[in-house]
């Protein structure tokens, strides 16, 4: 399968890079001999813009081929240029492609069987498509923001380009499916499809729009002020930070799990007598004595072991804390060097850089 | 106009809970694919966050007891008849009632296989339980998040580590396909959620550790997009439940953006005298706090939707930040068809129908796959063993009366809260049909 990916941004430079580690991963082969092989092959077309930053780009871009293409001066050279291919993944939209001398139209005539993802912001149709948009504005009007952040401030737009990640991702599953699909069914009309990054992150956060509209419950953003709840969910251990994330266990119990006997008290704390199943029930419940009662002895508890030993002795019990992580113990993981560990990048500037593997591992072998 | 449906006779046979994995058999289901979740009795299910989710929507759902010996002969006999066979339940559950990947790829080498974990297979935190917070703390979301001298703080979305692992089954999954179809060969695929949100991070990651240090831009700003935030707007509706709580997002990438911003706060009256409309990005960097403060003093003149509407018009990007209250009402989401109703087979909550969202892609010339309601647990045992495994009516009746096979009735839906906060105003927005009582 090859893949011509036309980029502005993060989101189908996003799409390219899965499909590439794809390639790279189902073939084994090294970038030049994906070409040779028969796997996905991804080759690039940089429009200017925003994607070039840094990490970013070289961890985004660095399996492709770059191609440099200049607009087809005939008709015959602008068909010669999108024949081999059988996906186009833009985000340039219909003017990025007009620089290139093409149209979605034209690229369908040159092409029939072509297989077309468009990703914007805001999607090629709709209410805001003449809109100008980017990341943090699909993320603005996708959701997820607003409920993010701390409580009375701004909401906080995710990190790492979140929104346009995502629609990459589904960029990505919409180039395979759409070549898939052709050769499953009887269906050999190609198509165009449209992906907008609101759209695609609004998904992430349906279950409170669904909520919503179910029973007029909403979710609110993070308080400074831990007062009238049980406990911080984060909290610094001996080496590091701690998630601490107990569904629905009774207060006394993660009490006398993490040494705080002299709060176990039954009738020292209450569960909340509003949310009859809410996730976070230890969190949002009420609590006497306050939170500044114990809030020492809990910093002190948590403080007195690793991180990775609390996680390792609440997993005993069945409970879901985890060690909070920031890049430099991702890469050092032992659970990401069990899984192969991260990818090292050639890179002139950077001759040890690595950068995040595939979330999944694959092996065709029985 | 006729369904896109490109996975038209994909079999899935998925043994599937909570959400990462229900969501992607959900994107598989929506793209055209049969999936078949196998839950097992008297299991303690949840029906409002089953039913608010909707990942179960369409999907048949059989009732197997895995403990029995018949129960395990069923659901390989099943698994053989498969494309493909995916799991969410702990890794080693599967294996040890006789459904591992190995056993069954072994019997059947085309057959794909998928395992969703928490932390993925193998290594150290293997079998550790997790939930979707859980990993996007272990995978990096948390600290990302927070500023540098912050306590890390979580996002504002529960299920948002469970959807993008869902999106990612989805993805392995059809490329899988798509590779059987050149090598005859299926695949084996182990998906680890932390590791899901650390790739979708690769950006700031690979940033971090190519200059050895976290970044110190504070959230919201990006040195490509000069000013850029999210600023208190007017409220539009002093009813409204959320109506201190309205935004605006504003960001600026080019010079020329900046001046139509300038020119957009003159006509606002508001005072310019600490700003220069020539500056360039880099003296806009330096003057963000300033700027700030005045695009506070603009968010303030109007609501957000009138306010992003007259930004946009003269080029300055600019979009209201959501809510969940008025996601569902979004102009793009309507006009783009995002949300379908879906209509329960008995009203749940007082009305008949609510929105859910659809396949989030628009494709040319065709339409998506309709949502349909949930199933309930065991309502197709007897239509899928027929259909799979030719069983007949008195082999399915036998697996009944051993126990194999069970039923359960559709759970009556409560409130969540047991002082419900219901907003008749926003369903009378949304079209929401009462069913004539009044919760």
């Amino acid at each position: 399968m090859r893949v011509l990916e036309i980029s502005k941004s993060a989101a189908a430079g996003y799409a390219g890079c899965l499909l590439a580690e794809l390639g790279h991963q189902s073939e084994g082969h090294s970038q030049s001999d994906v070409h040779n092989q028969g796997g996905i092959l991804v080759e690039r077309i940089a429009v200017a813009g925003d994607s070039e930053s840094m990490g970013g780009g070289l961890f985004l871009h660095h399996r492709k081929i770059v191609r440099s293409l200049t607009a087809p001066k005939s008709a015959t050279a602008a068909a010669t240029a999108i024949e081999d291919f059988d996906v186009i993944v833009e985000d340039v939209g219909p003017k990025g492609l007009r620089s290139l001398g093409w149209s979605y139209r034209s690229l369908r005539l040159l092409h029939p069987k072509l297989v077309i993802v468009s990703v914007s912001p805001f999607g090629l149709k709709g209410a805001y498509s003449h809109w100008q948009g980017n990341d943090f504005l699909a993320q603005a009007v996708g959701g997820v923001m607003h409920t993010s952040g701390y409580d009375g401030e701004a909401p906080m737009a995710l990190p790492g380009e979140a929104a346009y990640m995502i629609a990459g991702l589904h960029a990505a599953s919409a180039a395979l499916t759409g070549v898939f699909g052709a050769s499953n069914t009887s269906d050999q009309e190609a198509v165009h499809i449209d992906i907008s990054a609101q759209d695609t992150f609004m998904q992430h956060w349906t279950r409170h729009v669904a909520e919503y509209a179910y029973s007029g419950v909403t979710a609110k953003r993070s308080s400074r002020d831990p007062e009238g709840l049980h406990y911080r969910h984060t909290a610094m251990a001996r080496d590091g930070w701690l998630y601490l994330l107990a569904l629905r266990e009774p207060w006394q119990d993660l009490a006398a799990f993490l040494g705080l006997g002299e709060f176990l008290q039954a009738d020292a704390f209450s569960n909340d007598t509003d949310l009859d199943d809410s996730i976070y029930t230890a969190a949002t419940a009420t609590s006497e004595p306050p939170w500044s009662a114990m809030e020492e002895a809990f910093n002190t508890t948590v403080a007195s072991k690793s991180k990775y030993q609390w996680f390792a002795e609440a997993a005993e019990l069945g409970w879901t804390f985890a060690p909070l992580e920031d890049p430099f113990e991702i890469a050092d993981s032992p659970q990401v060097a069990a899984r192969g560990g991260m990818v090292s990048v050639s890179d002139p500037a950077s001759p040890d850089l690595q950068v995040p593997p595939l979330p999944f591992r694959i092996d065709e072998e029985t | 106009m006729k369904a896109w449906l490109p996975l038209k006779g994909v079999r899935v046979l998925s043994f599937e809970l909570a959400f990462a994995l229900p969501a992607g058999t959900k994107a598989l289901y929506d793209l055209g694919a049969e999936v078949v979740r196998v839950t097992p009795p008297a299991r303690e299910v949840e029906p409002y966050i089953g039913i608010l989710d909707g990942v179960f929507q369409g999907k048949s759902c059989l009732s197997i007891d895995l403990t029995k010996e018949q129960g395990r002969s069923v659901a390989q006999a099943l698994a053989k008849k498969a494309d493909i066979v995916c799991s969410n339940f702990r890794p080693h559950v599967l294996h040890k009632y006789g459904l591992g990947a190995q056993t069954l790829r072994e019997q059947h080498p085309r057959l794909i296989t998928l395992q969703l974990s928490g932390y993925g297979t193998p290594g150290p935190y293997s079998d550790y339980p997790a939930f979707g917070p859980s990993t996007e703390a272990a995978g990096g979301l948390n600290r990302l998040l927070a500023g540098p001298d912050e306590i890390p703080i979580r996002i504002g979305s529960a299920v948002f580590s469970d959807q993008l692992a869902g999106r990612y089954a989805a993805l392995a999954i059809v490329a899988a396909l798509a590779r059987r179809r050149q090598t005859g060969k299926g695949q084996s695929i182990d998906l680890s959620m932390t590791a899901g949100i650390t790739h979708m991070l690769g950006q700031p990651v690979t940033e971090a550790l190519r200059t050895g240090q976290m970044s110190k831009v504070p959230a919201n700003r990006d040195r490509r997009f000069v000013p850029q935030g999210v600023y208190r707007a007017a409220t539009p509706d002093a009813k409204s439940g959320l109506n201190n709580d309205e935004w605006v997002a504003i960001s600026v990438e080019t010079d020329k953006q900046w001046r139509a911003l300038y020119d957009l706060l003159a006509d606002a009256k508001i005072n310019l005298a600490q700003i220069d409309r020539d500056w360039d990005i880099d003296a806009r960097w330096q003057h963000h706090d300033q700027i700030d403060a005045l695009l506070n003093e603009l968010g303030q003149q109007e609501g957000k939707d009138n306010l992003a509407e007259r930004l946009q018009s003269v080029g300055v990007p600019a979009a209201p930040v959501r809510t969940t209250a008025d996601q569902a009402l979004d102009s793009n989401v309507r006009a783009r068809q995002m949300l379908q109703m879906v209509k329960h087979r008995t009203p749940l909550l007082g009305y008949v129908a609510h929105p859910h969202p659809v396949l989030p892609w628009r494709i040319s010339g065709r339409t998506r796959r309709r949502l349909t309601p949930n199933h309930h647990p065991g309502e197709d045992n007897a239509r899928v063993l027929k259909d799979w495994l030719q069983m007949n009516a008195a082999g399915i009746k036998r697996l009944y009366q051993a126990g194999v096979l069970h039923e359960q009735a559709e759970q009556e839906l409560k409130p969540r809260r047991r002082r419900p906060n219901y907003d008749p105003e926003h369903a009378q927005k949304l079209g929401l049909i009462e069913s004539g009582s009044t919760p």
